[in-house]
């Protein structure tokens, strides 16, 4: 189903994207971004450098953000920009959950863009990865 | 324990300001690659069908498989785009093209953190592109923090295709300490 620019309100709250990872997620992030880091591989490695285990990767989290937008716009809408943060660390089995509010509607050069605060929270509630991102959704009529 | 310099911005860290990388370029992107990227980015469920199944594709806007917007076309290569540190050289022309894209600061310290990223889209990336990635050093302050004098830098890169049409912009925020 498409999603309209006209159908999206200011202050309303984007489907939530939730993975919980662990190395299966990390070696397979790992290998399409030929990410091959020893501390995102092996707690032994890990915590010769100072981290308390093994943990995932920050352009994963990026992409997450990505696909949490992809699953809120659909086909029909496109990325125009994402911006991340990268704050905490993400441990084996932690769930990480995107969220997003709209911030704001414009029209911009013929496109109908929507601005988007993001953030990603673990499971204890802690912000790991606050963002934001703008879209472009088709307009009726 | 070595002692902290009052500044690590020197008139040679002033001057690398707008330093490019020479290019690098993509091998041709392939849908198996764009199905493989996507499948890991959404495991462990099933990435939307535009990324792998050719006939759906077909009849989208785009007419065709496209890859996720934040798509990496520089995998597996011979000489490989990276930032931050990296495993070990394959050989020797590897090692040379990864350290001229290696854009730090001179004389700044070794430990790193990747701090953030944003990105601007633009043209789709495609099964058959050619991507090339030019990355330069545009930006870099201090600041005393927890881990005693960080030093901040920015990197962008612009991504174009075979027909010249800018595919992204890539920015990466970037800490050493």
């Amino acid at each position: 189903m498409t999603l309209y620019w006209q159908d999206v309100e200011e202050g309303s709250e984007i489907p939530e994207f939730a993975r919980t990872t662990t190395l299966m997620n990390w070696n397979r992030w790992a290998s399409v971004n030929d990410e091959f880091v020893p501390m995102h591989m092996d707690d032994d490695e890990a915590r010769a450098n100072g981290q308390q285990a093994a943990f995932g990767e920050g352009p994963l989290r990026y992409s997450y953000l990505h696909s949490a937008l992809r699953e809120w716009i659909g086909d029909d809408g496109d990325i125009v920009f994402v911006n991340a943060q990268y704050r905490g660390i993400n441990y084996k089995g932690d769930t990480l959950t995107v969220s997003g509010r709209v911030t704001g509607k414009r029209e911009e050069n013929g496109r109908h863009l929507v601005d988007v605060d993001l953030a990603i929270t673990n499971q204890r509630g802690e912000a790991v990865t606050p963002g934001n991102a703008t879209v472009a959704l088709p307009s009726r009529g | 324990m070595t002692s902290e310099p009052e500044t690590y911005i020197t008139p040679e860290v002033e001057a690398y300001i707008g330093t490019e990388s020479p290019p690098l370029v993509s091998p041709p992107v392939s849908e198996s690659e764009i199905r493989r990227f996507a499948m890991a980015a959404y495991w462990p469920e099933v990435p939307p069908r535009r990324f792998w199944d050719a006939e759906y594709a077909k009849n989208t806007r785009f007419g065709g498989i496209v890859a996720p917007d934040e798509f990496n076309p520089f995998g597996w290569m011979v000489g490989r785009a990276h930032i931050g540190p990296q495993p070990t050289h394959i050989d020797d022309a590897q090692g040379e093209l990864e350290e001229a894209r290696n854009l730090r600061p001179p004389g700044a310290p070794e430990r790193y953190l990747y701090a953030g990223s944003s990105s601007e889209y633009h043209a789709p990336i495609r099964p058959g592109d050619v991507i090339t990635s030019i990355l330069k050093f545009t930006e870099v302050y201090e600041r005393q923090g927890g881990l005693g004098l960080m030093l901040f830098y920015a990197v962008e890169e612009r991504m174009t295709n075979q027909n010249g049409e800018l595919v992204r912009v890539f920015k990466t925020n970037n800490i050493l300490y």
